[in-house]
């Protein structure tokens, strides 16, 4: 008894001696802002985690959908079988029928602001912690370029955004309401004018990291979008002397060997295999089928195929010989309907003709690369190459009334595709020149909505555009590709208009 | 049997496995029988005595003694009367001798002496009695000087129903509490919710307490024949001594104690066997309609949509159709079994009690190669030492198995059976002569075939569990009770699935690349409680219970997931063959501490105060206030006590009671006070760069959601207590709700946990008890009705609605100024039949003549997502209720349970696919009369099969909203008690059960009940195709040796 009553004291008094620590419980298999970006490794870890937010911003699947396939240049493949809410949503934002609730804005505005708040984090964190001054200007320069890349994207897509410059640590900053375009691009501007002082020329052999050439690329295409031509020479005469090139062959470009090659002056990085860095993204591109084999040498059913067709209006677009017709689009040719294609042959797209009772798919090959698993490939995702700074140095040269200057860099471009040279130098027959060699020469990589936009030709080219489809694909309402000046910009997601109070664009 | 022996052979993981599974059960059952007989023969025993003398004292379950005890011996004209301090002597003297005590409040009792000669004995109170013992959380106290809102259940006459969950049991039985069983999956599928309580992220599960240990998962582990009965928590005073973590109800469970002085062995078996009732398939077209509206659809293509390739040949000609006309839904379903074996030992003698209970239960559920098996344990031992000092020590392990597959919601298996084609059957072979894997058809869906998949596929969860606690109690100093205890919830569970190439889905129908997981979760959660009370009487009248207690608490659970993809073949399924493997492995932990007291005082047992407060502390919330005091007070006065009442004897007793307190809701995840840094991994220059990204915003100021109410109660028997009422009003709002406030995008996340909003419920319960026949014949009614209602006061910073934002799948809103969860979407107003119609009213974009109109509500001419939404229903009840009658004549009873609810809408999100006019699923039958040309309108009520509105037709609508309300006779039980015919057994009884008898309802989907997220007050009553609850006929018997 007495025995048992000393144990029990013993019991409560050791009960009773838990204090606050018993309740301070920490994560033990991850870590928290409370022990973050305490020192220099962490800084380089939340780089290397916005690079990798940056693939939601380009090439992702809204990227294709607002960048590539609301443009003239591709459509999709009308699928009566598959119904789905998200594809009907797809096809009705290449349609113009597209409204604030579709996923494709949602996933492109999320997925900017989420790289820019990983770069905004840095930024602002760096102050705080002392490191060594070569690795803060760099990281610096990496995240205001990572940020003014997705604020550029922004400003293009939806027109004038939440500028949000400084980190959001609770509710209470979290509000902000919409700046205008002009305030977007100073900040853009801002961004990408301290990115150039910071950060290092290229070094060759590239790993993927952002470089002053990709920053001073970056704030030409931004000058070029406001047509501010003077600027965008300065910062193009620089990237032109920064040791890029062209490679030999265009079709060569997009080979695994010439991932980040001297012709690349940014680009998103993939690794095929089972560490979840593989891409995907040539799989939207295929037809719906259950072996593609054929093609991609994996087994197992293509769900996903079907989207970002190009036209036969833009096979058509290619002059005769350029290569880049071969280098970017094959044929598929095949049986079986829609959803249910059996891949029987791939043929050049040039001259082809479908062969009675079979069906043909127009397909983006320039990204299509051997691999082994499906849905696990090692492609890169092209953000700028050289042959884009060479025709932006012929468009800059033309707009400021020196074609004659212009000439050689476009034709350097042409040369390569097999194509003579140019000699117009009226500036506007070589405005449309040069528009249209960035159509072919740029093809799929997500620039010709935006070409078209600052171009001021959207309008006049997708109503045409509209037309041509119209006749060809009966499922085509009456009020689709009703093209006007409202719908160059998509609508501010429903969620932000609804939580955030923000207030939508005039056409939706 | 065939079936049978599939589900085994496939399921394939089943304890006795050797044995086919209808040998199992009877080896199981035999070897439970031949325990039972030989157990009842080693306590029992015989004895010849002399004359002698037999003493003791008696007392009731508080420890109190009881005096005025009628103490005789059987058969025999001996007998005494206990005396002060309940203690009694009797000569006896014959052949087993048995001696029986009765005393006007208690249970009678009877115990063999045997070799005895001092017999001790503790009185039940009897159980209609006002002095009944009511657990109350730390303590229990009699009905009469409740102050708080608390009702109780005793489970063990629910018993014949053949039902694998508690929550089953109880359904209808307790005012206030809201039970719906939303699928009939085996071992799944019952939400509990009481007195409405919702939370907008941190959840609206009661806290289950069982044997005075709160347990961290559901009750679901627990053998129900284990669980003597059920005391809900409701009031606010009442739960507050759970603190932070009553604010959603606390259900107190009390499983089975020997009775003192007697000991039995008792056996339970229960078969059924059940079908699903054919009342609220969807009638969908049979082969020739589906083949003719294909037919149409093709000739309308071509009409609007220049199709040029014509009419397939499949559908040219439908009338001469002699394929398969098959009804999916019931090729996927079957006959289902339930079998539950219980033995029960009890024995209390002397010192020592001890009950156990050994149970199986086994379900083979109502859809091909689905089921449930459980394996349950208990041992509660309880040892008195001496006079002052008692030990207990309760075991229960379990273990439970089940096969269930994603049966329920968008695009799973129920979704299948309505869409799937009926031109195929699952039985069609191919040209290698194996069943077909998939059916294909022009303009068609590419469909599994589903009989092939449920049948291959292997979605294995086992889950092993073990609840102990101990405690020892020790009274010194005549008025002092302290007591220790320590008590552990562990568990562990896997699930393991593997999908062969033979299984696929939808979007992949097979073959497929074979795949599969396995996920293992183990948790291990310790606490202590010290407790210690005083219960004193001063001067006659004053009555005081003072118990202060400590408790500390921690929970630890380890995760480890492995998948793997790309396996080669179907014949090895373990995740070693894959040729792709991932992993993962994580940890949670949280720790409680707490501090409570409580003070009960009541003057000449009638005027009746009580006042509590604990205080926790808890790892969950931030470190600048991680701290909380939830205080209580409570105060009753029966009236009925007083002089004045006497002119009032139809009244036997009155008590008003009123209540008031806080409490919490801590039932956030576990770091939310942190910011979170998750893995993000890049590539640069082709080699792996490890990263890390901040993925969520942290609240250092984060704490608990606070609750406070009141409930005021009034509890009056009439007519020598044969009717008895019980009524409450509460009022509750909750404050600093635990909620994930979304936040504009552009912060770069999408939502911070905070302590924002507040919510008001209230309500009224009432409960009827009525003894309407005694005698001979007699029947008794319990009916129980709750009036349950809510509003939103606040919501994030700047009130921003909860959902309503998206489309396809958006069905509720949640609103300021509203009741939470009410239905969200447009208002159908019919089709656009002609192009004037088109052209002179409000339109979609994808509008054209001949597809769905919506009502154009804010008037602008055209229909948006922002513009021309509104709230459509209300998913909560006006009120729930249960009745339950039971009847007795002889050695025959009968009783029937009713529970219902009434005034809900519902959502009948099957629609969505089975309406779908793409032409792609079989659909139901009215479809046939649509919209083909305005020459050809059809109804009016259904859209075109062509154009590009049809995604529109899919968004939420008024079309779907249907009237919810059902009365459904849960159980119908009758009863035979054999009567004792020779020494084998003491007592016999055999049943006939019924559960889920009838529904009663206008709904037309098969489960009124069906709730694709439960009962969690937000997002509440969506049916979007559930696991059937089938009918079950089950046969019972039940021994006591």
């Amino acid at each position: 008894m007495k025995k048992l009553t000393y144990f029990l004291l013993a019991l409560v008094f050791c009960l009773g001696s838990c204090n606050e620590e018993f309740l301070q419980v920490t994560p033990e298999s991850s870590i928290t802002d409370a022990n973050f970006f305490k020192e220099e490794s962490h800084f380089e870890q939340a780089l290397v985690g916005a690079y990798a937010s940056l693939r939601g911003v380009k090439g992702s699947r809204s990227a294709h959908l607002m960048g590539e396939m609301r443009s003239d240049n591709t459509f999709y493949e009308y699928n009566s079988t598959d119904r789905g809410v998200q594809y009907i949503s797809w096809e009705l934002m290449d349609n113009f029928l597209d409204d604030a609730s579709g996923p494709a804005i949602s996933e492109m505005y999320n997925n900017c602001y989420t790289s820019i708040s990983r770069a905004t984090a840095i930024i602002d964190n760096i102050p705080k912690v002392e490191l060594r001054p070569e690795f803060a200007d760099r990281a610096i320069g990496e995240a205001k370029f990572i940020r003014a890349l997705c604020y550029f994207d922004l400003v293009r897509f939806f027109g004038g955004v939440p500028l949000y410059l400084s980190q959001v640590t609770g509710a209470n900053d979290a509000y902000l309401p919409r700046s205008t375009v002009e305030e977007v691009y100073q900040a853009i501007e801002s961004d990408l004018k301290d990115a150039t002082s910071k950060l290092a020329p290229p070094a060759f052999p590239q790993r993927g990291r952002a470089s002053r050439g990709a920053a001073k690329m970056l704030l030409a295409d931004v000058y070029l979008t406001q047509r501010k031509y003077d600027l965008a020479h300065v910062e193009l005469s620089d990237v032109v002397n920064m040791g890029y090139d062209l490679l030999p062959d265009y079709a060569s470009v997009f080979d695994l060997a010439h991932k980040n090659s001297i012709e690349s002056i940014f680009e998103i990085q993939y690794q095929m295999g089972n560490q979840g860095q593989q891409s995907s993204f040539v799989y939207w591109f295929l037809p719906i089928t259950d072996d593609a084999s054929l093609l991609t040498g994996t087994q197992g059913r293509v769900a996903s195929g079907g989207w970002n067709v190009p036209t036969q209006e833009m096979i058509d677009a290619y002059e005769p010989d350029d290569e880049r017709l071969e280098g970017s689009i094959s044929i598929i040719q095949g049986t079986g309907p829609v959803g249910q294609m059996v891949i029987e042959s791939i043929h050049s797209p040039v001259g082809y003709t479908t062969p009675a009772g079979k069906r043909s798919y127009r397909f983006i090959n320039k990204f299509l690369n051997p691999h082994s698993l499906i849905n696990n490939t090692d492609d890169n995702f092209p953000v700028y190459r050289y042959s884009e700074a060479l025709l932006a140095m012929a468009e800059v040269l033309n707009e400021l009334n020196r074609a004659p200057e212009a000439l050689p860099y476009l034709n350097r471009v042409r040369n390569r595709a097999g194509l003579p040279d140019i000699v117009e130098t009226n500036q506007e027959g070589l405005r449309k020149i040069i528009l249209h060699e960035r159509r072919v020469e740029l093809a799929f990589e997500n620039k010709r909505w935006h070409d078209l936009v600052r171009s001021g030709t959207a309008i006049e080219v997708m109503n045409q555009n509209g037309t041509y489809l119209k006749p060809l694909f009966g499922h085509l309402p009456d009020n689709s590709y009703k093209v006007t000046q409202e719908k160059l910009v998509f609508a501010i997601p429903l969620r932000e208009i609804l939580i955030g109070n923000l207030e939508q664009n005039t056409a939706y | 049997m065939d079936k049978w022996m599939m589900y085994s052979e496939a399921g394939g993981h089943s304890f006795l496995k050797p044995l086919p599974l209808m040998q199992r059960r009877l080896v199981f059952c035999a070897f439970l029988l031949i325990t039972g007989v030989c157990l009842s023969h080693l306590v029992k025993g015989n004895s010849k005595e002399q004359d002698r003398l037999i003493s003791g004292t008696i007392s009731d379950e508080t420890g109190s003694l009881v005096a005025g005890v009628s103490v005789a011996l059987k058969g025999a004209a001996v007998s005494t009367v206990s005396g002060e301090g309940g203690v009694y002597q009797l000569t006896i003297s014959g052949d087993n001798p048995i001696l029986v005590f009765t005393h006007v409040s208690y249970e009678p009792m009877e115990i063999p002496v045997g070799q005895q000669d001092k017999i001790d004995v503790v009185l039940t109170l009897a159980s209609t009695s006002l002095e009944e013992v009511v657990l109350v959380g730390y303590g229990a106290q009699k009905k009469r000087d409740l102050t708080g809102s608390i009702a109780t259940l005793s489970t063990t006459q629910l018993e014949d129903q053949p039902v694998g969950q508690i929550a089953q049991r109880i359904q209808g039985r307790i005012p206030g509490v809201q039970i719906n069983q939303t699928s009939g999956q085996p071992g799944r599928g019952m939400s509990i919710r009481i007195r409405g309580a919702a939370s907008v992220n941190a959840g609206n599960a009661p806290l289950y307490v069982i044997d005075d240990a709160p347990i961290v998962g559901d009750i679901n582990s627990i053998n129900p024949n284990e669980i003597e009965s059920i005391t809900v928590l409701k009031g606010p005073s009442a739960v507050s001594i759970y603190g932070s973590r009553a604010a959603n109800g606390v259900v107190m469970i009390t499983t089975k104690q020997a009775k003192p002085g007697s000991t039995s062995v008792q056996l339970n078996v229960n078969n059924g066997v059940g079908s699903i009732p054919d009342r609220g398939k969807p009638d969908l077209m049979n082969a020739k309609e589906f083949l003719q509206f294909q037919k149409e659809l093709f000739e309308d293509r071509i009409r609007y949509e220049g199709y040029a390739g014509g009419v397939p040949e499949l559908y040219q000609n439908p009338e001469a159709w002699t394929g398969p006309d098959t009804y999916w839904l019931d090729e996927l379903l079957r006959q289902s079994y339930t079998g539950s074996y219980n033995l029960t030992l009890l024995a209390s003698k002397d010192k020592f009690k001890s009950a156990t209970n050994l149970g199986y239960y086994d379900e083979d559920g109502a859809m091909l190669n689905t089921g449930y098996e459980r394996f349950s344990l208990r041992t509660n031992n309880e040892y008195r030492i001496n006079d002052n000092i008692r030990i207990g020590l309760n075991i229960a392990p379990s273990y439970q198995s089940g096969q269930n597959f994603g049966t329920d919601g968008s695009y799973a298996i129920i979704f299948a059976a309505l869409t799937s084609p009926p031109i195929f059957s699952p039985y069609e072979t191919g040209p290698d002569g194996n069943r077909k894997l998939r059916f294909e058809g022009p303009g068609l869906f590419t469909q599994p075939n589903w009989v092939v998949t449920l049948e291959d596929a292997i979605n294995r969860e086992k889950r092993l569990s073990g609840l102990a606690n101990a405690f020892v109690e020790v009274k010194f100093l005549q008025d002092f009770t302290f007591r220790s205890a320590a008590s552990t919830d562990m568990g562990s569970q896997s699930t393991r699935i593997f999908n062969p190439s033979t299984v696929g889905n939808i979007w992949s129908p097979p073959p497929t690349i074979p795949s599969g997981s396995y996920t293992t979760w183990n948790h291990v959660s310790w606490l202590t409680e010290n407790t210690l009370a005083y219960n004193k009487s001063f001067a006659d009248k004053h009555n005081v219970e003072v118990l202060a207690g400590y408790s500390s608490q921690k929970y630890r659970q380890e995760y480890n997931t492995l998948s793997g993809s790309n396996f080669p073949d179907d014949l090895v399924t373990w995740i070693d063959a894959a040729a792709v493997k991932n992993g993962g492995s994580n940890l949670n932990e949280w720790s409680l501490l707490s501090m409570y007291s409580r003070l009960n005082y009541n003057y000449d047992g009638k005027y009746l105060l009580s006042a509590s407060i604990r205080r926790d502390g808890s790892s969950r919330f931030g470190s600048q206030r991680r701290w909380g005091s939830f205080p209580s007070f409570s105060a009753g006065w029966i009236v009925s006590d007083e002089a004045f009442m006497e002119d009032l004897p139809a009244i036997n007793y009155l008590k008003l009671r009123a209540e008031y307190g806080l409490v919490g809701n801590f039932n956030i995840g576990n770091y939310n006070q942190y910011g979170g840094v998750s893995t993000t991994n890049y590539v640069f220059g082709g080699a792996l760069a490890q990263g890390r990204s901040l993925t969520s915003l942290g609240n250092a100021y984060l704490t608990w959601e606070t609750t406070r109410g009141y409930d005021l109660g009034v509890d009056i028997a009439f007519f020598n207590n044969r009717l008895s009422l019980t009524a409450d009003y509460y009022q509750k709002e909750v404050d600093d709700m635990l909620y994930q406030v979304d936040i504009p995008r552009g912060t770069g996340f999408g939502s911070i946990q905070s302590n924002i909003g507040s919510f008001k419920f209230w309500g009224y319960e009432f409960a009827v008890n009525s003894s309407n026949l005694t005698g001979a014949f007699t029947w008794n009614t319990d009916f129980n009705i709750s009036f349950n209602r809510n509003r939103v006061m606040k919501l994030g910073t700047n009130d921003a609605p909860i959902d309503g934002v998206g489309e396809q799948g958006t069905y509720w809103k949640t609103e300021v100024g509203r009741p939470m969860g009410l239905f969200w979407g447009y208002v159908y107003d019919g089709i656009y039949m002609n192009q004037q119609e088109l052209e002179s009213q409000a339109t979609h974009v994808t509008s054209d003549v001949g597809t769905v109109r919506y009502k154009d509500l804010n008037d602008d001419g055209e229909i948006t997502p922002e513009g021309d939404r509104t709230f459509l229903g209300d998913p909560n009840p006006k009120f729930v209720l249960g009745l339950n009658n039971s009847f007795k004549y002889k050695g025959f009873d009968l009783s029937i349970a009713v529970a219902g609810a009434f005034g809900q809408d519902i959502i009948n999100g099957q629609l969505e696919w089975s309406e779908n006019q793409d032409g792609v699923f079989n659909v139901r039958k009215h479809l046939a009369d649509r919209w083909r040309s305005e020459e050809d309108p059809g109804s009016g009520n259904n859209p075109r099969t062509t154009g590009p509105g049809n995604n529109f037709f899919r968004y939420a609508s008024s079309r779907w909203i249907q009237d919810g309300s059902y009365l459904s006779i849960k159980n119908i039980t009758l009863g035979y008690t054999v009567p004792a015919y020779n020494k084998l057994f003491s007592r016999a009884r055999v049943y006939l059960s019924c559960q889920q008898a009838a529904v009663f309802t206008n709904y037309q989907g098969m489960n009124p009940e069906a709730s694709i997220q439960g009962l969690n007050g937000l997002r509440e009553g969506v049916d979007q195709g559930a696991y059937p609850v089938p009918r079950t006929f089950a046969l019972g018997l039940d021994f006591t040796f």
